[in-house]
């Protein structure tokens, strides 16, 4: 039976979608068999991180109302055999599916997939509600902003008032340079407030906007250190235990300054 | 003739003390004895009750004398004898007065919450509020008595909410950045963002009308 993990944050923008996409491929990279779920009903978006917008002919909302089979609405992935995508509809809204609905759709899923991921839409209302009611772990994203710790706290709160089995933390878009000029929230006050156990720090890569644009999520390139942290995240959710990726500043070397030295004098 | 105090009689709780001069030698005493149960025969009209020595050490024979002179002098029954020795307990401190200020208040007014208090979780309590853990900005705690915190505070509180300007907050950390109330007033912490401005532990009191916060330790 698999298990069924939503990604949240209360706050939008901050990577839940990103997330999802990079966890669910690492997941599905290392073997396991995963589908992931847009429930950000009429803002769909998933689908272009994942490259798969042009394929996608079913959504979600026409599952639940019959109108056509799960795996007809199963979208594969392009790269990896065991990766799906269950797409949200554009032009619905989140009204167009109830958390009775949600809990059915899921229950049909879980045992032909290891992972069921859950793209939560932002906010807290009725769309929050649809997308975790039938999850038990949450991954809360968040940036090292002090509004989104507060609205990642808020959802904390939410999901332990709904008896979550297990609540972890993704940071996102960490700027080492940023820390050190206490301009940024560090690790230990975004854990002091949150107090939720860490699942990974994703540092801030430009890789993520190209790889978003180009629906190649940034885990399937080795250059990019978003990528990297995304992989270890997907392997410590199969419990491997991997270090967490230390974020430095990344000096230029003398070969750089060098050619840095060169091109400006160009 | 000096008047002869060494025996005194004294109705204890539990029946009639007899408090015997411990200088006195214990030939005056049973003179006393005498004396005292027959002028006193009212005292010990035929009631049934225990018997109590204090203040001498008294041996068993030098008992049985003084009972047998009760015994002679008033028809009381002794359903029990004691013999407590060593000297007479003349004063005893009297336990300290309680402060008619202070008004215990039961229990169940004080609500102690056993986990953190998140963003946008409240507590509204008739009376005091104890918090297991930390309260986060945008939590908010309204008490109509003291705020605790046994962890870091960094959202609303009220204290005193009804009016009560002898309400206080308490925190292991306080570190608020929301605005901090007791009775009506208010205090905005200084400091920036990040919140990382704090008093740990920190105490907050309304005096003469504004509130102060200090470290606990300088109180």
């Amino acid at each position: 039976m698999g298990e069924i993990i939503v990604v949240t944050s209360g706050k939008g923008g901050v990577g839940k979608t990103t997330t999802t996409a990079n966890i669910g491929s690492g997941l599905a990279t290392l073997g396991k068999k995963v589908v992931l779920i847009d429930m950000d009903i009429g803002l769909r978006n998933l689908d272009i991180i994942l490259g798969l917008e042009r394929h996608i002919v079913y959504d979600l909302v026409q599952v639940v109302e019959g109108r056509c089979r799960m795996k007809q609405a199963l979208v594969k992935d392009k790269r990896l055999d065991n990766l799906f995508l269950l797409a949200a509809p554009q032009t619905r809204d989140k009204d167009a599916i109830s958390p009775e609905q949600m809990q059915k759709l899921c229950s049909s899923l879980v045992d032909d997939f290891d992972y069921i991921l859950i793209d939560c839409p932002a906010g807290i209302e009725q769309g929050f509600r649809n997308a975790i009611v039938a999850a038990n772990k949450a991954i809360v994203v968040a940036t090292p902003e002090v509004n989104s710790v507060r609205d990642a706290d808020r959802v904390v709160g939410l999901l332990e008032s709904e008896d979550f089995e297990e609540i972890r933390l993704v940071l996102n878009r960490v700027r080492p340079d940023m820390v050190r000029r206490k301009e940024m929230l560090d690790m230990e006050a975004v854990t002091s407030v949150l107090s939720i156990d860490v699942l990974g720090i994703v540092p801030d890569d430009e890789h993520i906007i190209a790889a978003g644009n180009v629906g190649e999520p940034a885990i399937s390139d080795p250059s990019s250190p978003a990528g990297m942290a995304y992989a270890n995240i997907a392997s410590r959710i199969l419990d491997i235990n991997v270090p967490m990726l230390e974020i430095v500043e990344r000096h230029p070397t003398f070969g750089e300054k060098l050619r840095n030295l060169f091109r400006k004098g160009r | 003739m000096k008047k002869n105090n060494s025996v005194i009689f004294k109705g204890g709780k539990s029946g009639i003390i007899v408090l015997l001069d411990e200088r006195a030698s214990f030939k005056d005493i049973t003179t006393a004895l005498r004396e005292k149960t027959r002028s006193a025969s009212g005292f010990f009209s035929g009631a049934q009750t225990s018997l109590v020595f204090k203040g001498k050490q008294l041996t068993e024979d030098e008992i049985v004398t003084l009972l047998e002179i009760i015994d002679e002098e008033t028809n009381l029954s002794f359903t029990f004898v004691e013999d407590l020795t060593g000297p007479a307990v003349t004063e005893i401190a009297p336990p300290p007065l309680p402060d008619p200020s202070f008004e215990p208040k039961p229990a169940d007014d004080t609500y102690f919450h056993k986990h953190s208090l998140r963003n946008g979780q409240a507590i509204i309590q008739n009376g005091s509020v104890v918090v297991l853990g930390d309260v986060n900005s945008g939590a908010e705690i309204i008490a109509t008595g003291n705020v605790l915190v046994f962890g870091a505070l960094r959202g609303m509180v009220h204290a005193g909410s009804g009016g009560n300007e002898k309400a206080f907050i308490c925190a292991m950390t306080l570190q608020p950045t929301q605005v901090l109330r007791i009775a009506n007033e208010k205090v905005i912490f200084p400091g920036e963002g990040f919140g990382d401005n704090k008093i740990d532990p920190g105490f907050a009191f309304l005096k003469d009308g504004d509130i102060h916060v200090r470290f606990v330790a300088d109180i």
